[in-house]
């Protein structure tokens, strides 16, 4: 179970990810009663990243660029643990469940949740309109709390997966052509469930700005692949 | 439930080493590289694996994990969570894969239904990162059994790194030192405590920009470029603290470790990183250098030494080893665990 503290969202724009993310978690420290160097993690949800980059991991770019506990190790020095994990548009999930036991292994801090995609490159198609979300997590306190979150790979189908790969014509990596599911013509009325096509910080933009605390949401994300994580928080 | 109410162990590894040898010289002899550079002085390889045409992240993920699956003995309907950790996720044709996670479609080929499955992305630390968490979920109550898997198709950015003009790309040449592999772990719970430990886990990320994997310009598949010297420096002036830390942390005693493996960038970089262990904690019982022929294999790497260790017939139930992971980022992880039981029979 964790709970967020406190969050921010906005559009990428025309910004690179990394200024985006940057901006939106200084605003959010600045604005909560944390100290920047009460985080202990970073994790980062997302699937496209400039130039398709996999290594490293983008929250290890994110803790670089907020100066966060960059120094040698000594014998009493504090330090950061920064990475990535991703499943679509699922990711918020898997980086909330993550978080959880991120804090119980680096306990006594809070973890920085960033969510976001930026188009690769010009040549890849992207009907996208992404937002960045970030967000400040703990296993305590006042906040919308995360109870559990349930996975289900039945509806997935496998010619939905995207594929960066190769154009001739245009001599660059790009984002390939793939078939997405249709979205479901009935979901229950107590479901928030988010379009097929968002990806993982909209999700959780929609999903935060109608939650009603006091009562039991629960968030529904169908990513484009058919893949399913149905979440309930209170 | 509280945050400790099982222990856990590694059940079983596997690691499926390619069998074409591609020698140094195929690929990097001295009359290959500017300045009479000589790769094999430099870094003790002698060459590296490499996948067949058809055999793509997903396809090296599998085959590891079902020997995995077969020696750990364990249902495929107990499998609760699937990780993959490659950095790549190169298939083949080097088109990569990017939505939704690997594991999924791991999951699907090996027949688990019911698992969360998710990708993994910490660089060469993938692996181990992922074996912690899934440590603290199995600790936690929340899963019984964890598959974490990684496939390794990288010999492309060896084809990428030669495309360049390395007089004017010396960032590519440690392209060269890499190879191909797949690795692959169970982890679940144990009767006994302090089977499976890890150090504090750091990202010292002042040295973030050092080695950065993307898109190839140009070409299809991947690309990586290092600034190799400055990474490994990063990492030996942290080196002593952060295992003095370690030791302390996991209250182990250096001394008392049976084998030590740590992530093979090269094994000339591995001697180095053993001197200055050695001088901060004192001598190694086995330290395991024995990358020579299959280069650095990424999040894979110590799975792939821990396989020939196998094959040699120099691992026994219940042998205490350590392993050590740096990944760019720079993230510093390790890992202590007893070895499985039955070792001792694996094929």
């Amino acid at each position: 179970m964790v709970v967020i503290h406190g969050w921010k969202s906005a559009p990428i724009g025309r910004s690179r990810l990394l200024k985006s993310i940057t901006n939106l978690s200084k605003k959010l420290i600045a604005e909560s009663s944390i100290n920047l160097n009460d985080i202990n993690v970073i994790i980062h949800g997302g699937v496209y990243r400039k130039n398709f980059r996999v290594e490293p991991a983008f929250a290890t770019h994110v803790q670089d660029a907020l100066g966060l506990k960059c120094t040698s190790m000594t014998p009493n020095s504090n330090h950061c643990f920064s990475f990535d994990i991703s499943d679509g548009s699922c990711s918020p999930y898997v980086v909330l469940d993550a978080a959880k036991h991120m804090l119980r292994i680096k306990s006594g801090g809070f973890c920085l949740i960033t969510l976001g995609d930026e188009r690769p490159n010009p040549q890849s198609t992207w009907p996208y309109t992404p937002l960045s979300c970030v967000m400040i997590v703990s296993l305590d306190g006042d906040g919308p709390r995360l109870v559990n979150s349930n996975y289900d790979l039945q509806g997935f189908d496998e010619s939905a997966c995207v594929n960066m790969t190769y154009d001739d014509k245009r001599a660059k990596n790009v984002i390939g052509k793939h078939a997405v599911v249709k979205s479901p013509t009935k979901t229950p009325d107590s479901h928030f469930v988010g379009e097929v096509n968002w990806l993982s910080g909209r999700h959780m933009h929609e999903f935060l700005l109608q939650y009603s605390p006091g009562t039991t949401n629960t968030h529904q994300i169908i990513d484009q692949s058919g893949k399913t994580v149905i979440a309930t928080w209170e | 439930m509280d945050s400790e109410s099982f222990h856990s162990k590694v059940v079983s590894f596997a690691s499926y080493i390619p069998n074409e040898f591609i020698p140094l010289d195929d690929y990097a002899s001295i009359n290959h590289l500017p300045g009479k550079l000589d790769l094999h002085r430099l870094t003790g390889l002698e060459g590296h694996r490499k996948s067949k045409p058809e055999e793509g992240s997903l396809e090296l993920s599998v085959k590891a994990a079902q020997t995995c699956i077969s020696r750990g003995g364990v249902e495929l309907q107990d499998i609760d969570l699937v990780v993959n950790c490659a950095m790549g996720k190169i298939a083949g044709n080097l088109e990569m894969h990017l939505s939704p996670s690997l594991a999924s479609l791991i999951a699907r080929r090996l027949g688990i239904e019911n698992a969360t499955c998710f990708d993994m992305s910490n660089a060469c630390s993938g692996m181990l990162t992922s074996i912690m968490l899934a440590d603290s979920m199995i600790k936690s109550g929340d899963i019984k059994y964890a598959l974490i898997v990684s496939g390794e198709n990288v010999t492309s950015l060896i084809d990428e790194a030669k495309s360049n003009n390395l007089w004017l790309k010396s960032q590519a040449i440690a392209s060269l030192t890499v190879g191909d592999g797949s690795a692959a772990y169970l982890i679940g719970r144990s009767e006994l405590p302090g089977q499976l430990m890890f150090s504090e886990p750091f990202t010292l990320a002042q040295y973030t920009n050092l080695c950065i994997g993307e898109a190839a310009k140009k070409r299809a598949g991947p690309s990586m470029r290092t600034k190799a010297s400055q990474l490994q420096q990063g990492v030996l002036d942290n080196l002593g603290e952060f295992l003095s830390r370690a030791m302390k942390h996991m209250n182990l005693d250096w001394q008392e470790i049976e084998h030590i493996y740590s992530h093979p960038t090269s094994p000339k970089s591995m001697r180095k990183g053993g001197r200055v262990a050695e001088s901060v904690l004192g001598k190694m019982k086995n330290f395991h250098n024995e990358s020579h022929d299959i280069g650095n294999t990424g999040s894979t790497s110590h799975c792939m030494l821990l396989e020939k260790s196998v094959q040699a017939g120099d691992l026994k139930s219940g042998e205490s080893t350590l392993l050590i992971s740096f990944g760019s980022g720079l993230a510093m992880l390790a890992m202590h665990m007893m070895m499985p039981e039955g070792i001792e029979e694996w094929s």
